[in-house]
């Protein structure tokens, strides 16, 4: 007898609502191309916005979770907050190839008080960029964003005037630049002029070598952190252990640095600056040291589909 | 040249390096962590004391320098002190931006209004 059962049936699911008061959410099912095949992921739309710092009327988001903890999966690690997996802003799963790393995600998301603060959130913001590749850059792209650094190095150039300006970068850049020659084999002058110097051909093609040795994560970071510093030597000096990041953020704003002695600092915005300057270049360390081939599970190439 | 003497000496600092920068790693975490929660028990924490009890000996993993892990925990101390400052300069200079009547205020004008 149908109707019966249609009421018990209705009785049923009536209970079972008030008992579990969850929203029933609506999840579709997308396909993603990735290297040539295709794979099924369930998306969540109403989770998707968690991923960005703001919900669709734009104000800030609150924290979500009570706690980021890491698990690993088939050698990568994923972040879970609380029970659901943590995603990069296009929905992809989130996964990075070492623990150290994951562990210092999870801590990223841990320390987010009330609002969540992605603007902190280097190592997060990082990985994101690796796994969605949002510019659609290749490795040579990026390689040859990080060479275009080369020639106009901070190091490299010399202002002549005042005299102390002078001696200062004589006694706290040549130091690093003689390490570099030494260390890399090559020939880099300093320049006065206002022209780029001349980076012998040999200079270039090791220094194109040493950064492409490094594998799809390390690269991103390494590239963020020239970026920052504007200077390839300093981030070779970090990233080869020679240079602390405190000492290399002074290297990089040794003219600042000089201006300050002299007329003064201004805590707003020189020390702003000097803090924010070394958490990037921090995270960028990190995440080069961390990603690099002895340290991470798997190598998995990211950009070996483009040209 | 490398005195046994030396050696210890050096040997100390950098016993003295390490618990430095334990304590300061500690004092980070602590600070940014789950006030709740107790820090021996997160794992972040128990990697860090894995790997301070790790490489006690020498902390040359690769060929790229001595006390290599004491770098990266280093840098990774830099991180945390720098966001931690960084958001500490920003809480104490920030300031809320002004709505444009306030702004017109300050010169004595008023906003027009607008007929519907």
């Amino acid at each position: 007898m149908a109707a019966p059962m249609n009421t018990c049936k209705h009785l049923i699911r009536t209970l079972t609502r008030i008992r579990k008061p969850k929203p029933i959410n609506v999840c579709f099912i997308r396909k993603y191309k990735t290297g040539g095949e295709f794979l099924y992921s369930v998306q969540d739309p109403l989770l998707n916005s968690h991923w960005l710092s703001q919900n669709k009327t734009g104000q800030e988001l609150k924290k979500f979770y009570k706690n980021a903890s890491i698990v690993q999966n088939q050698g990568w690690f994923e972040v879970n907050l609380d029970q659901r997996k943590l995603r990069t802003p296009t929905g992809n799963l989130f996964q990075v190839p070492s623990e150290p790393l994951a562990l210092a995600i999870a801590t990223e998301w841990n320390s987010q008080k009330e609002t969540i603060k992605r603007q902190a959130m280097h190592l997060t913001t990082l990985s994101n960029t690796v796994l969605d590749n949002p510019m659609q850059r290749s490795r040579g792209d990026i390689v040859r964003g990080v060479l275009h650094f080369l020639e106009t190095d901070t190091i490299l150039y010399r202002s002549t005037e005042p005299q102390e300006f002078l001696e200062l970068q004589k006694q706290e850049w040549d130091p690093v630049l003689k390490w570099f020659r030494s260390s890399y084999q090559v020939e880099l002058d300093s320049t006065t002029s206002l022209m780029p110097p001349e980076i012998p051909e040999n200079t270039e093609e090791v220094i194109t070598r040493k950064v492409n040795s490094l594998n799809d994560w390390a690269l991103v970071g390494f590239q963020y952190g020239v970026e920052n510093l504007k200077s390839i030597i300093l981030m070779l000096a970090i990233t080869d252990k020679r240079l602390t990041v405190e000492k290399a953020v002074q290297l990089a704003r040794l003219e600042t640095l000089y201006q300050t002695k002299i007329w003064g600092n201004v805590q707003w915005h020189h020390d702003v600056d000097i803090y924010q300057l070394q958490s990037r270049v921090a995270a960028a360390a990190l995440f080069v040291h961390w990603c690099s081939n002895d340290m991470a599970t798997t190598h998995k190439t990211t950009y070996s589909n483009q040209t | 040249m490398f005195t046994p003497s030396h050696n210890k000496m050096a040997n100390q600092q950098k016993v003295n390096l390490g618990r430095l920068l334990y304590k300061r790693l500690s004092r980070e975490m602590k600070i940014t962590a789950n006030p709740k929660e107790k820090l021996y028990d997160t794992p972040v924490f128990q990697y860090i004391a894995n790997q301070f009890r790790e490489h006690q000996v020498t902390t040359q993993k690769l060929c790229k320098g001595q006390n290599e892990v004491m770098m990266v925990g280093q840098t990774y101390l830099c991180m945390l002190e720098s966001l931690r400052k960084s958001e500490e300069l920003a809480q104490m200079y920030k300031t809320t931006e002004r709505s444009i009547e306030q702004s017109a205020n300050l010169v004595g004008l008023k906003l027009p209004t607008v007929d519907h």
